[in-house]
């Protein structure tokens, strides 16, 4: 009875050469969705690090970095003109300039400049006994300084999350679904 | 066969996981040693880069947006001590170039640059150094020069001989510039280099002015890469100061002085109804860019500006406060009589007139035109001193005005109950024995001048931040007398002007007003000749738009200040009704009432 089991066994086991092949395809499996794992785990970091670096140089030009005055490489001057300067300026690098190039123009529009080509044209202050006044209509004379508007209350935007936000995994499902199908019989329908 | 040689694959394998074993073990070993910590912590500083920014110091315009005060471009420098090549030239240039630098007088400039450019790297504590103080395009651009002639020299046989200024590096730095020079500069004050604001507004506004510098470290590993912190830049502040109007004071200002020969001058306009100042004039003035001057100009204890730190006694201008207390309290209208003989008693003093003068029979209004100290004393005793000093308190005298510059001086007012006789009654009555600053007599003054309010003057009239622009309210202090009382006391010192033909009018515009002459204080009493010559005036009396203060300190030409201050008043006078095109009192009245 027992060898009528065994060759039972024997007849309804799988063959070694299978079971062997299982055992491969299986470690196959786990190889593979390591790698498909790797793969994707490498590409994220790979974006990431890319955004970053992005992201970085994009900070770069707002701050201005500092700039050296000469730099020798290898006992031979490669430059005379001082190194580092950004084919485009940073932000605060134009703030400051922006700012030293008003102080420059107050200074061309100063009194002490307007009174001297007063003084050139040989124009005196007016007397008030040599003032004539004349009415115009409209006129509300001269403004004070508004160099920003005023202050006002600002309302809280609504919420302005994407859709994509608030959809489920089966919603979206649906949406690339029906979107590549629209897609699909566009390329069908001239 | 396969059993016989099995033992050399065992052995091998046992040979290989051995040596991995001792690998991984080396490894970990390595890792937690102490070099390998401070490799570890070497490589860490690394991952980080140290970044300063400094925002912008607001600007500051007059009330029609003219720049008053703005920053310019300058250049911060930094040593590099990687970088350095030749710690000798580098010294040399910099101590060379920037020996005109009055920042960079120090004998020890040289050695210091020499000293830290010098070390070796092994020693060094720290790796970088800046120094202190900003340097010019100029200097920027000499040592540019400096460099290329360096870099076109033939190179040295050892390399460390070769001239170079290699490790120096440079950055662009926003720093403080007064466009108008010496134009309102007491009002201003000025921005030392380091970037702290001294006087006026520059320091009463340091921290609104100046934003804060940021520091911050930004990760050099891109997976660390993050916001930058938003960095605000300082308020912007619109002043209500008239650019023109206060270049035209000033020059008054100063030619009056070169007349009368006065030791120094004060000239304040205001605007009665807002408490705006208009114009702020005092001696003397520095130009602000060269604030590295300023002990040689303003010395001692010279106030930096006299409106509102120097304390004097007002003399007869206060009488116009003496006078509307005890209109308002209804001890005296202006047909009241006093009859002088030119000395009154309180206390066991005796108050005399200027120049002994006997008056006889006035009306009060009389008494304010001769200013008659014994009718003013008078006039405090019917008052009483609860009540007199009540009202000097409400009209602020010996406190603080509020005004937004730094330096402000409250003045000294002696109070019953406190170190104070009878007699001071008397004195304080016309202007003695107290002291106020300009100011404060502008502020008290408005009063009379604005229906019974009292407002603060000020010099900020808005503030831009984050882009908004930000109005200053107008703040009425009090109401120390009543609107029917103001109008009463400026129609008397209107009149009292009118009838003795004041050099204080303007031929088309009523103006009311007094003029003092204040005895100087000395040691043990009073100078017998030297004086503070002041008038103080509004007008038009109707609707003023201007209140005027004129205060010249030990004038020469004369001492009294119906002849030194209240021409000024009138020609002060004539020239704003010019500037800000407010037409004579007739026409504009016409224009009203059409």
């Amino acid at each position: 009875m027992e060898h009528v089991h065994r060759l039972t066994r024997q007849a309804y086991s799988q063959a070694p050469w299978r079971s062997q092949t299982q055992w491969m395809g299986f470690f196959l499996l786990v190889v593979v969705v390591t790698a498909l794992v790797a793969f994707i785990y490498l590409n994220t970091t790979a974006k990431a690090a890319t955004y970053g670096r992005q992201i970085q140089d994009m900070q770069v030009n707002i701050y201005y970095p500092q700039t050296a005055i000469t730099v020798q490489v290898d006992q031979e001057i490669t430059q005379l003109e001082p190194q580092g300067e950004a084919e485009t300026k940073s932000i605060e690098e134009l703030h400051i300039e922006i700012a030293d190039l008003e102080g420059k123009l107050a200074i061309l529009i100063s009194q002490e400049v307007i009174d001297a080509e007063a003084a050139e044209l040989d124009m005196q202050p007016n007397d008030p006994g040599q003032t004539m006044y004349l009415v115009v209509n409209g006129y509300s004379g001269r403004q004070e300084a508004n160099l920003a508007p005023p202050p006002h209350l600002e309302r809280a935007p609504a919420s302005s999350l994407p859709a994509v936000y608030k959809q489920s995994l089966i919603d979206w499902l649906k949406q690339q679904i029906v979107q590549t199908s629209h897609m699909f019989m566009e390329e069908v329908s001239p | 066969m396969k059993g016989e040689y099995a033992w050399r694959y065992n052995l091998m394998a046992s040979g290989f996981i051995l040596a991995a074993f001792l690998i991984i073990g080396r490894l970990i070993s390595i890792q937690n040693s102490e070099d390998g910590k401070l490799l570890s912590e070497i490589g860490k500083s690394y991952l980080t880069q140290l970044h300063t920014y400094y925002p912008a110091r607001g600007q500051i315009y007059d009330r029609y947006g003219h720049l008053l005060a703005a920053n310019r471009q300058m250049y911060e420098i930094s040593l590099n001590l990687y970088q350095v090549q030749n710690a000798e030239t580098v010294a040399f240039g910099l101590s060379k170039i920037l020996s005109n630098n009055p920042s960079y007088q120090n004998p020890g400039f040289y050695n210091e640059i020499y000293n830290f450019a010098n070390q070796n790297l092994e020693d060094a504590k720290e790796f970088e150094k800046t120094l202190p103080f900003p340097i010019s395009q100029a200097e920027l651009d000499q040592l540019i020069d400096w460099a290329r002639r360096y870099a076109s020299m033939p190179v040295a046989k050892k390399s460390k001989d070769q001239p170079s200024l290699a490790g120096i590096l440079y950055r662009p730095r926003p720093v403080r510039y007064y466009p108008e020079k010496m134009l309102a500069a007491n009002i201003l004050g000025y921005v030392k280099t380091d970037g702290s604001g001294v006087f006026g507004v520059e320091q009463k506004y340091n921290d609104f002015l100046a934003g804060e510098p940021q520091i911050w470290y930004v990760p050099i590993d891109p997976y660390q890469a993050q916001d930058l912190p938003d960095v605000h830049g300082g308020s912007d502040l619109v002043l209500t100061l008239d650019r023109e109007i206060q270049a035209r004071v000033e020059k008054m200002l100063d030619e009056a002085l070169q007349q009368n020969g006065s030791e120094s001058g004060t000239i304040v306009v205001m605007d009665p109804k807002t408490g705006e100042i208009l114009a702020m004039a005092s001696t003397p003035r520095i130009d602000p860019n060269e604030y590295f001057d300023f002990e040689d100009i303003i010395n001692g204890e010279t106030p930096f500006n006299r409106a509102v730190s120097q304390t004097y006694e007002p003399g007869s201008v206060f009488k116009v406060l003496t006078m509307a207390a005890a209109l308002d309290a209804g001890v005296v209208t202006p047909d009241t009589t006093y009859l002088d003989t030119g000395v009154i008693e309180i206390g066991g003093v005796y108050v005399y007139n200027w120049s002994n003068t006997v008056w006889g029979e006035q009306t009060m209004t009389g008494c304010m035109r001769h200013s008659i100290n014994a009718c003013l004393t008078w006039v405090a005793k019917q008052l009483g001193p609860t009540r007199f000093y009540q009202y000097l308190q409400r009209f602020n005298i010996g406190r603080l005005t509020g005004i937004d510059m730094a330096g402000e001086d409250p003045g000294i007012l002696r109070l019953p109950g406190g170190v104070w006789y009878e007699s001071d009654l008397g004195t304080n009555s016309f202007g003695q024995g107290l002291t106020v600053t300009p100011v404060q007599m502008l502020m008290a003054v408005s009063a009379l001048a604005n229906k019974g309010e009292m407002v603060m003057p000020h010099v900020m009239r808005s503030s831009v931040t984050d882009g908004r622009q930000y109005n200053t309210l107008r703040s009425v202090i009090d109401t120390p007398i009543q609107a029917e009382t103001a109008e009463t006391i400026t129609e008397m010192l209107a009149i009292s002007l009118e009838d003795e033909a004041s050099n204080a009018l303007v031929e088309g515009y009523r103006v009311a007003g007094k003029t003092g002459t204040a005895q100087l204080v000395v040691a043990g009493g009073y100078h017998p000749s030297l004086t503070n010559a002041s008038f103080l005036g509004w007008g038009p009396v109707d609707d003023p738009k201007f209140l005027v203060y004129v205060w010249f300190e030990k004038p020469v030409s004369s001492p009294w200040g119906s002849e030194v201050a209240a021409p000024v008043f009138s020609e002060v006078f004539k020239q704003l009704v010019v500037l800000t095109g407010l037409p004579p009192d007739s026409t504009r009245l016409q224009l009203a009432g059409r």
